[in-house]
């Protein structure tokens, strides 16, 4: 089962996604908008998590690694091999896609905490490679670059513009956005929740759960390599940070306390979490994390559907293949 | 690990040469100078006295490193067992292990700035880790135990508190902490701190202790009653919470140790416990969830095999292809690297 998002919750992100386009830019100043863009960013690192797990059933710890291999690869292409703009760009959502594949065929087949552990490792490897080689890639100072120019036929892209860059992430978060709905809504979405919920059922059909799984995984794994190579177009700077399996744990709590198992959730929970940051103290910004580990352990316990399961009166965890048991 | 089967004791050590040329390469490709050498280092006609003596530096240097290797694997060893036991027994995936093990690092930290004293640090904080370990367990996971989802979101997030709890009252730099002056004693011709000698066998004493423990006393029987069957060992009257939280007890005291006297050998900061948690896991893993045995050897296996691979590398790749490594191992192990290859009798 799934939760569908209560209406008023719908409203709310198509009513944020109209703001966005239309009369924000307007009334917002550069600093509102650059919250935007870094909301429009983070929640697609939560809806990658929320996919892989809400949607597949998978604890992936690993989201972050796409995602930072997508910054990373657009900026070693500009800086460390010096490409143009587009080859830099496809790079960036290829690389991810490539690792996702090579990795899933891997990690699907490991069930529940093997799982996890195998994500948390896969990211740990990835920044000790970064980290070993710190002449080319930056190491722990991260890496600076810039965006070499673009052209689009005859016309030059503003890439430098304020406006231009927030349009350009706000359109293509969209984008992403309807893409994924579009993907959960059809026969393969179904699927994927099949593979959660029933493994032995859906091989009884005949399908392989672990090609299933593979297929969200590597949705996934292109959700946030997206996203990565955004944060890289507007922030200019690679830091292996980004890749630590407990960036993907904020992740988590984003999509979390939006609300497992739906595609509002992670956008809501980002949106909300990322300005309550935001507005509080520079103290308080320091020992932020600190409320993220107890929000976390508060939703999990006490609220487990997040706000979307909280405001349509359910109060259910989406179950995982954590278990390897087949259910109902 | 090595085994030398063969009666000669040279055996060993042709294995090493072996294992050090098949490395070389992969030193090549990151620009270590020590395979270099191996590289050259030619038999039979191309043997010369100059080239044989960058040999027995090369072996010198891998048995040095193979036994920090020994010693880290010891220390590795400690959390592992600890993460087992919470483990086999609660089926908590413990991600807050790790911060144990960073808690006891700190303690001794502060208690050698206060005191001036490591010994009583030493005796002190795996103490108080693994009071906080009980208190974790009665209060926070009592009710979610048994769930696995949930209890690594929770165990996440007490980690993530404990983290930036230590952040904000020791700071994000790393710090140091100077061993006892105990001396060096001279071994293969290097000069060998004891006090990594005396740590290895503090390690070794309380794995045996705790073997003990869990084979001869009745907390110990309570314990792996309580693994093999909750339900029965309700059912006889053992005092199932009381367990729960003296396993977590120990296992937090175990890795709080370990953090005690890894602490004048490593820099303390407030990531480390989460850097070390995935070799703790893999170390649970590759030893086997329910063997405490194969934990210790995993264990000491990751620390050998990291050891030896320095030799011909950074220590950062060191650490990266070890864990490559051992979760080839796994995977292959489970027969679902891929799928034609299962085994017989693997699921």
């Amino acid at each position: 089962m799934s939760l569908r998002a209560p209406v008023g919750l719908r409203v709310v992100l198509v009513g944020l996604v109209i703001f966005a386009l239309g009369i924000g830019p307007t009334l917002l100043d550069p600093y509102g908008r650059t919250l935007v863009v870094e909301i429009a960013i983070w929640s697609m690192l939560a809806l990658s998590f929320g996919l892989v797990f809400g949607f597949a059933g998978m604890l992936s710890f690993c989201q972050s690694l796409f995602f930072g291999a997508g910054v990373y690869a657009v900026a070693l292409a500009f800086e460390g091999f010096g490409w143009t703009f587009w080859w830099g760009l496809a790079a960036g959502v290829f690389l991810p896609v490539v690792l996702a594949l090579t990795l899933g065929v891997f990690l699907v087949r490991l069930r529940g905490h093997n799982f996890v552990i195998g994500s948390v490792i896969a990211s740990l490897i990835a920044v000790y490679l970064i980290l070993s080689d710190s002449e080319f890639t930056g190491g722990d100072d991260g890496l600076p670059f810039s965006l070499p120019a673009a052209r689009l036929g005859s016309l030059a892209v503003p890439l430098g513009d304020d406006y231009f860059k927030y349009y350009m992430v706000v359109i293509v978060a969209i984008l992403i956005l309807l893409s994924v709905w579009r993907v959960i809504t059809s026969p393969l979405g179904r699927m994927f929740l099949a593979a959660r919920d029933n493994e032995v059922r859906l091989e009884f059909l005949g399908y392989r759960p672990e090609r299933v799984r593979l297929a969200a995984f590597v949705l996934a794994g292109a959700v946030a390599g997206l996203g990565g190579v955004l944060y890289a177009s507007v922030f200019r700077y690679a830091s292996v940070q980004l890749l630590r399996w407990t960036t993907s744990g904020e992740a988590v709590m984003w999509c979390l306390l939006g609300g497992v198992g739906t595609i509002v959730g992670p956008v809501i929970g980002t949106t909300a979490l990322v300005m309550a940051k935001d507005h509080l103290s520079s103290w308080l910004e320091r020992s932020y994390p600190i409320f993220v580990g107890l929000g976390i352990i508060l939703v999990v316990i006490r609220f487990p559907g997040g706000l979307v399961g909280l405001l349509s009166g359910r109060r259910v965890l989406v179950k995982s293949t954590a278990h390897g048991e087949p259910s109902g | 690990m090595l085994a030398a089967q063969g009666a000669s004791p040279l055996r060993p050590l042709s294995l090493l040469r072996v294992g050090l040329r098949v490395l070389a390469p992969v030193g090549d490709l990151t620009g270590g100078s020590v395979s270099e050498a191996v590289c050259r280092v030619g038999d039979g006609d191309n043997w010369s006295p100059d080239k044989r003596n960058k040999e027995v530096d090369i072996l010198a240097a891998a048995s040095f490193q193979a036994l920090n290797g020994v010693v880290w694997g010891l220390m590795v060893a400690l959390i592992s067992v600890g993460l087992s036991l919470i483990f086999g027994l609660t089926e908590v995936i413990n991600v807050a292990h790790g911060e144990f093990y960073m808690l006891g690092a700190v303690l001794a930290w502060y208690m050698a700035a206060w005191t001036g004293n490591l010994w009583t640090a030493a005796l002190v904080a795996p103490i108080a880790v693994g009071g906080l370990g009980l208190l974790l367990e009665r209060f926070t996971l009592r009710r979610i135990e048994r769930r696995p989802v949930v209890t690594i979101l929770v165990t996440f997030g007490l980690a993530l508190i404990l983290q930036h709890v230590v952040l904000l009252v020791f700071g994000p730099a790393p710090r140091r902490l100077v061993p006892p002056p105990l001396g060096v004693v001279s071994l293969m011709g290097r000069d060998y701190p004891v006090y990594r000698i005396l740590v290895a066998a503090a390690a070794v004493v309380t794995l045996t202790v705790v073997a003990t423990f869990l084979r001869f006393t009745r907390l110990g029987l309570w314990v792996r009653a309580v693994q093999q069957d909750q339900e029965m060992a309700l059912a006889l009257g053992i005092p199932v919470g009381s367990v729960y939280m003296a396993t977590f007890g120990i296992g937090a005291g175990l890795a709080g140790l370990a953090g005690v006297l890894v602490a004048p050998i490593t820099a303390i900061e407030f990531q480390m416990g989460s850097d070390i948690l995935p070799l703790a896991f893999m170390a649970v893993i590759v030893g086997g969830l329910r063997s405490l045995r194969g934990t210790v050897a995993a264990s000491l296996s990751l620390g050998i095999l990291e050891g030896l691979f320095s030799v011909g590398m950074s220590p950062v790749l060191a650490r990266c292809l070890t864990l490559v490594t051992l979760g080839l191992f796994v995977l292959g192990r489970t027969g679902q690297l891929w799928p034609r290859l299962r085994m017989e009798g693997t699921q």
